[in-house]
């Protein structure tokens, strides 16, 4: 009888281990490996909330997508991206000085809407001034449209950097997983758009917690468009082709259809493309800046502190990130060593009170 | 003298050789019937048989790339009974342009009777007398197509009719085949009436998606019927997602100088007609701005430039419109001038006098480019007669604007009343599935029409719109000490934009659900012939209100 009391007492023990150990491992699992670290928020001097995103290899594309779309390993350094698209509000300020008439070009007025009506040469212009306004290096040459990704300064994201962005650590056909009828909770497209632009952060954002990547308006990126470049683009911050007719897009709009509001889309306008009557409110755009190497994060600061500081050094050369395992493992151990000593002790202390329980019981 | 002789005759010989031959008799009969039970109408490179053993009129081709496929013409009774022989054939005239031959046909018991002309073209014009109801004209056709010269042809794809044995079509006066093989069009003219035309899919072979027939009842009228013929007069492409944003040149090459069209799905939404462009081009359309035109040719060669805009779509068929003889347009203009009149009806005016300054279009993109002046040396902004001209300008689009969006309200309470008064009539079933179709597509089309209007009436857009850009021209005009004159009058386009959105996106809204409607009503009935008089009054109301569109409605122009 005593023999079976005390086997129903270990087996409680140790399924109780292996629970709190299942637990832990679960815990360690969803933990980001060595050089990636979970974004961080900070905000500029101009007042623009951004997120530092960190560095890491993706998948960009969609297997059933585009044949554009072709699916292949892109690394992509660390950078910080714009919480949410460039609102009309922060496009104004911004550019009221230099432009006083053209400084709010949308078609749909609201400060927090996302500006629209915007060519990818007035974005450029718009990156210029803010990394000026900001005391940084503009990153365009308005002459030529080069982009200087060794500057500072604001700059359109790169295709990849877009879609690692977008992504953010997902790999489905949306942020969310691959079921299209979730899309009306996270982006305004046809279905619930009303056919028109909504103000910016009312759907819940991507993981990273990056607003309005999909849907509202498509987003300008830096890249030249050509549909065979994944064929041929280099494995590592690839910036698109050097030259085309057209500019990259990405994310789908408010008159989009789903198939056209998913991570992989890609679509292209021309670079100058102006026109101000029609068929244009559906273009605007988020900016990017160079973000030192994730493992230097702290030169980002904090939500709260509203200083930006200087980021040191360029954040495209961020070291690969190393085998993820191996660092959940150096992460856990100490905690189960820990476990197993609390857990040795509980068990002597109940061990030696069962057993004086026992002898009191005999007398 | 003798020399004199040789230079006669040689002058002789010279002339000789360089006449021209006296034009043989275009066409001859060969009257067999008697004997082989056939009388053969013989042109340069087409026959006409009327054979005895088949009761029916075959139409042939002596041309080696033609396919073998008669089309073959069967008399029908009132009661839809084809003819099984003919009995007689005379041939009641002929002269230098057509032979008319009179034919008794036997159906069962009944006897048709019918008049043909035969010109020196090959075409059979039909001439309905006893008993004869209509015809039934036999060929293996690959598409049937109703040719629409505003709004986008009519295709009909035997593999998008599984079901359906005979498909009533809303043609008014002109129907196509295009037949098997690529090198033949059967086609068919007739005048308004009260006709009705099926596409026939019966008996098929199977694995080959073909029509077997087209048939027509001939309401009492004539009816011609021939075919165009050239090496590769149509064809299929399959535009694959290959064809994605790269220059591709085509096998097929055209086969002779016309306008050519195929339809691609703009914006992978709309099917719209696009000519063959003789240049490579950028356009420029309301839904989508600017992209590469998607097809152009480069003498006989074809090449696509599918884009993200107007991407690869599957089977896209290519054909002539008009330009040449062999063409769809100037067969109808030949045989029934009736038939595409809708040609000729005008355009809107885009500007208000032949010697513009070249500031139409006011409200939009050719404003910026002519005030901003950059082209037009010479021509500043300060220049109180240009700036003059612009205001001239922008009060003569205004109105022309306000004419064209009273159009669209008008047309929207005239299709309400129309359905609502078919409804009382026919309440029951099809008619009433029919008429809430109708009903969610008005309501739709209204819904985002009031969108854009932000349910402003036309005279409440105007009245606020030519103030504003009045009084603001105006102050440009007054104010010599305005810093940046061309940034003002840019400015002067935001404060009209509820008038480009009634107007521009007012005419795109009708443009898009009318061009796709105006296709899918002539499809999605043809199982239902009682629907057929319904469909086709309403297509002819969307017809009319896009035959005066501006010229980005519809891009056929």
């Amino acid at each position: 009888m005593k023999q079976y009391e005390n086997k129903g007492f270990f087996i409680k023990v140790a399924l109780a281990s292996g629970f709190f150990l299942m637990l832990l491992f679960g815990i360690a699992a969803d933990l980001p490996a060595e050089g990636t670290h979970l974004p961080r928020e900070i905000t500029t001097a101009s007042g623009v909330e951004m997120i530092q995103v960190p560095a890491g290899t993706f998948t960009m594309g969609d297997p059933q997508g585009q044949p554009d779309e072709s699916p292949h390993e892109v690394y992509v350094g660390s950078f910080y991206i714009d919480k949410y698209p460039v609102t009309q509000e922060e496009f104004a300020r911004a550019m009221k000085d230099e432009y006083p008439s053209q400084c709010q070009p949308s078609r749909w007025k609201d400060p927090h809407n996302p500006v629209e009506q915007i060519s990818w040469a007035y974005a450029a212009r718009y990156c210029n001034r803010r990394s000026i306004r900001e005391g940084l290096r503009p990153c365009y040459n308005l002459q030529t449209w080069q982009c200087d990704f060794t500057a500072d300064g604001y700059h359109l994201p790169t295709e990849a950097q877009w879609e690692y962005a977008c992504r953010a650590g997902t790999t489905g056909r949306y942020f969310f997983g691959n079921d299209e009828s979730k899309l009306k909770n996270y982006a305004w497209y046809r279905d619930n758009s009303s056919r028109k632009p909504h103000p910016v952060g009312q759907k819940p954002p991507n993981p990273w917690g990056l607003y309005d990547m999909l849907g509202n308006v498509w987003q300008w990126c830096n890249d030249f468009y050509q549909v065979d470049y994944y064929q041929n683009c280099p494995k590592e911050n690839p910036r698109g082709p050097e030259t085309g007719d057209s500019k990259v897009l990405r994310g789908g709009c408010w008159s989009s259809k789903a198939v056209s509001v998913r991570c992989a889309v890609r679509y292209n306008e021309s670079p100058n493309y102006a026109d101000i009557c029609f068929g244009y409110d559906i273009y605007g755009f988020r900016c990017v800046r160079n973000a030192p190497p994730t493992d230097a994060g702290s030169a980002a600061v904090p939500t709260n502190n509203n200083v930006e500081q200087e980021p040191t050094g360029s954040a495209n050369d961020a070291a690969a990130s190393t085998d993820s395992n191996k660092n959940k493992i150096k992460f856990i151990l100490p905690i189960i060593v820990v476990f197993f000593v609390v857990d040795a002790v509980l068990l002597a202390i109940l061990w030696k009170r069962k057993r004086q329980r026992n002898s009191l019981g005999k007398i | 003298m003798q020399t004199d002789k040789y230079f006669i005759w040689l002058i002789i010989g010279a002339v000789a050789v360089l006449t021209p031959p006296l034009p043989a008799d275009e066409f001859s009969v060969q009257d067999d019937w008697a004997g082989t039970g056939k009388l053969i109408v013989k042109g340069e490179d087409w026959s006409v048989v009327f054979s005895k053993a088949d009761g029916a009129l075959l139409i042939r081709s002596s041309l080696e790339y033609s396919a073998p496929d008669d089309i073959k013409i069967i008399p029908l009774t009132a009661d839809n009974v084809q003819a099984q022989g003919i009995t007689t054939c005379k041939l009641i005239s002929q002269d230098k342009e057509k032979i008319k031959i009179a034919a008794n046909f036997t159906a069962n018991t009944q006897e048709i009777q019918g008049e043909f002309l035969i010109d020196a073209r090959g075409t059979v014009k039909a001439l309905p007398a006893q008993n004869m109801n209509g015809l039934r004209i036999y060929s293996a056709i690959a598409y049937g197509v109703i040719p629409n010269r505003y709004l986008n042809d009519d295709i009909y794809k035997p593999a998008d009719y599984p079901d359906s044995e005979k498909l009533n079509l809303p043609a008014e006066n002109i129907l196509m085949g295009l037949l098997q093989g690529e090198n033949k069009i059967l086609i068919t003219v007739w005048p308004t009436g009260g006709q009705k035309i099926r596409l026939i899919r019966e008996e098929e072979p199977e694995g080959k998606n073909l029509f077997q027939a087209m048939e027509v009842a001939l309401a009492g009228r004539e009816i011609y019927v021939g075919s165009l013929r050239a090496a590769g007069i149509w064809h299929a492409e399959d535009l694959t997602a290959d064809y994605l944003e790269k220059d591709i040149s085509l096998d097929w090459k055209l086969p002779f100088p016309a306008r050519w069209q195929c339809q691609l799905k703009e914006g992978g939404e709309f099917w719209m007609t696009y000519f063959l462009k003789e240049k490579v081009y950028r356009c420029w359309r309301p839904m989508l701005g600017e992209y590469k035109y998607p097809i152009n040719f480069e003498g006989d060669k074809v090449i696509f430039h599918l884009s993200k805009k107007c991407p690869p779509c599957g089977a896209v068929l290519i054909y002539p419109l008009e330009g040449s003889r062999d063409t769809p347009a100037a067969f109808a203009e030949e045989y029934q001038g009736d038939t595409i009149d809708v040609l000729n009806k005008v355009n809107f005016q885009p500007h208000n006098s032949a010697d513009y300054l070249g500031v139409n279009w006011c409200t939009g993109r050719y404003l910026l480019c002519h005030i901003f002046a950059q082209s037009r040396p010479g021509i500043q902004i300060r220049d109180q007669e240009f700036l003059n001209t612009v205001l001239q300008d922008f009060r003569w689009t205004f109105q022309s604007i306000k004419n064209r969006i009273t159009e669209y309200e008008n047309y929207l309470q005239d299709m309400h009343r129309l359905i609502d008064s078919w409804r009382q009539q026919q309440p029951g079933p099809p008619c009433a599935g029919f008429f809430d179709d109708m009903t969610a597509y008005l309501d739709e089309l209204q819904t985002e029409y009031r969108a854009v209007t932000e349910g402003l009436s036309p005279q409440q857009l105007y009245q606020h719109d030519i103030k504003e850009v009045v009084e603001k021209l105006n102050a440009i005009i007054a104010d010599n000490e305005l810093a940046f004159p061309c940034l003002a009058v840019s400015d002067i386009l935001y404060s009209i934009k509820l008038w480009e959105r009634a107007h521009h996106d007012g005419g795109k809204t009708f443009g898009c659900y009318n061009i796709k409607w105006h296709q899918e009503v002539g499809k999605k009935y043809v199982d239902q012939p009682l629907l057929l008089d319904y469909v086709e009054k309403i297509r002819a109301k969307i017809r009319d209100l896009e035959i005066g569109c501006w010229w980005y409605e519809t891009i056929r122009k």
